[in-house]
């Protein structure tokens, strides 16, 4: 795992600085992160500056509390899966195409874009236990804290998200 | 899909994590070797794995949200500032009214006119009556004044009559009260005035036992 996703914060600093230290540190992972979470850039930044806000305010009322970027991935986990449900409540379904049309800008790799096309396809659930692990590194366990599953459930849903993954690059392979 | 096969899916997803004992991945092997499905998959999970890692090594997307986070917080400071400062300042102006009312003598002018103007009570008065007519002393007076505040307050009457009727033994005397109290509710049983129920009320109040005076219905 890298270090930056276990990386300690100086209790010593007050809110806003730490949180200056937080966005630095992990916007551009977490912001990654929630755009393959979401499919969607914007809206990845929008879930992410209210992640560092909520992490402000979470700061702001307790100074001492350790956050971690554990926490910065829950958080964005969970509202990453609160917008693709409140998304699928109203009925608005990205297209594949256009999914790929989102990366199409910042990526050039085709494989690239075929993974986020199968990530696509996945469920809320799955595509966070999938992404926590192999794309931001966590292990099941740590996934599992996150996700407020078991380490064994977190696994299963790998085992079918890939199987799924699998069907849909295969497809398009 | 069966609960011994769920087993196997997390080896599976324990092994396409890199996160398997030795054990566990000989136990699935033996499994594989009978399960043409896991066997599949377990040999794609890797390429699965494979390719999501090199997604994210090969993304170039670099985005900067600190200036929006830094302008959220300052709002949010903002925000706050103006709360507490509009919270002093109507603290201090609700100081400094009071202060200007204790020192002009507001506050004691207008304690005064509220005694002044305030009207007989007929829970008050039922009490003086009550307190009279225990004591078995006549007070024409009292009659008057519940009269004067039946006049200007309907209500009142009802009031005083509760309270009249509170009393646990009845003589004689408080046998006199519901005919005094009768000739007063006029409202409820004759259309009559006050004025003219006062007048009768005082006509007869000296040939009567009752302290108070006995009202009787109009002719």
């Amino acid at each position: 795992m890298e270090q930056v996703y276990v990386l300690g914060i100086d209790r010593a600093l007050d809110a806003e600085s730490r949180v200056e230290r937080l966005v630095t540190d992990h916007q551009v992972k977490l912001a990654r992160f929630v755009r393959r979470f979401v499919g969607d850039g914007d809206c990845a930044l929008d879930i992410v500056q209210d992640v560092f806000f909520a992490a402000y305010k979470t700061l702001r009322a307790d100074p001492s509390r350790p956050l971690s970027a554990g926490w910065l991935y829950k958080t964005a986990t969970n509202r990453a899966i609160s917008h693709l449900r409140r998304a699928k409540r109203r009925g608005e379904t990205v297209s594949l195409d256009n999914v790929a049309t989102t990366f199409r800008s910042d990526e050039t790799s085709a494989a690239t874009l075929d993974v986020q096309t199968a990530l696509a396809t996945l469920g809320e659930e799955a595509l966070a236990c999938v992404l926590l692990t192999t794309y931001a590194g966590y292990t099941s366990g740590e996934a599992a804290l996150i996700l407020g599953r078991s380490a064994d459930a977190v696994r299963q849903r790998v085992c079918r998200a890939m199987k799924t993954m699998r069907a849909s690059l295969g497809e398009r392979t | 899909m069966t609960v011994a096969h769920d087993a196997f899916d997390t080896l599976a997803g324990a092994i396409a994590l890199g996160e398997a004992t030795p054990l566990e991945r000989a136990t699935f092997t033996s499994h594989a070797a009978t399960c043409g499905t896991c066997a599949a998959s377990s040999d794609a999970f890797a390429a699965v794995r494979d390719a999501i890692v090199a997604s994210r090594e090969d993304e170039r997307w670099s985005p900067s949200v600190d200036a929006r986070v830094r302008a959220r917080i300052g709002d949010e400071r903002n925000r706050r500032t103006r709360a507490t400062f509009g919270a002093f300042h109507w603290a201090i102006a609700f100081s400094l009214a009071l202060n200007v009312a204790f020192f002009s003598g507001f506050v004691g002018r207008l304690a005064t006119k509220l005694h002044e103007t305030g009207e007989p009570s007929s829970a008050v008065l039922a009490t003086m009556w009550v307190t009279e007519h225990k004591r078995h002393r006549p007070s024409a007076d009292i009659a008057a004044v519940v009269v004067a505040a039946r006049a200007t307050r309907p209500t009142r009457t009802i009031v005083a009559r509760r309270a009249l009727g509170s009393l646990r033994e009845p003589t004689a005397a408080t046998d006199e009260i519901p005919d005094v109290l009768a000739g007063l509710d006029v409202d409820a049983h004759a259309p009559r005035r006050v004025a003219s129920v006062t007048a009768m009320r005082c006509k007869n109040a000296a040939h009567d036992e009752c302290p108070v005076g006995r009202v009787v219905d109009a002719p």
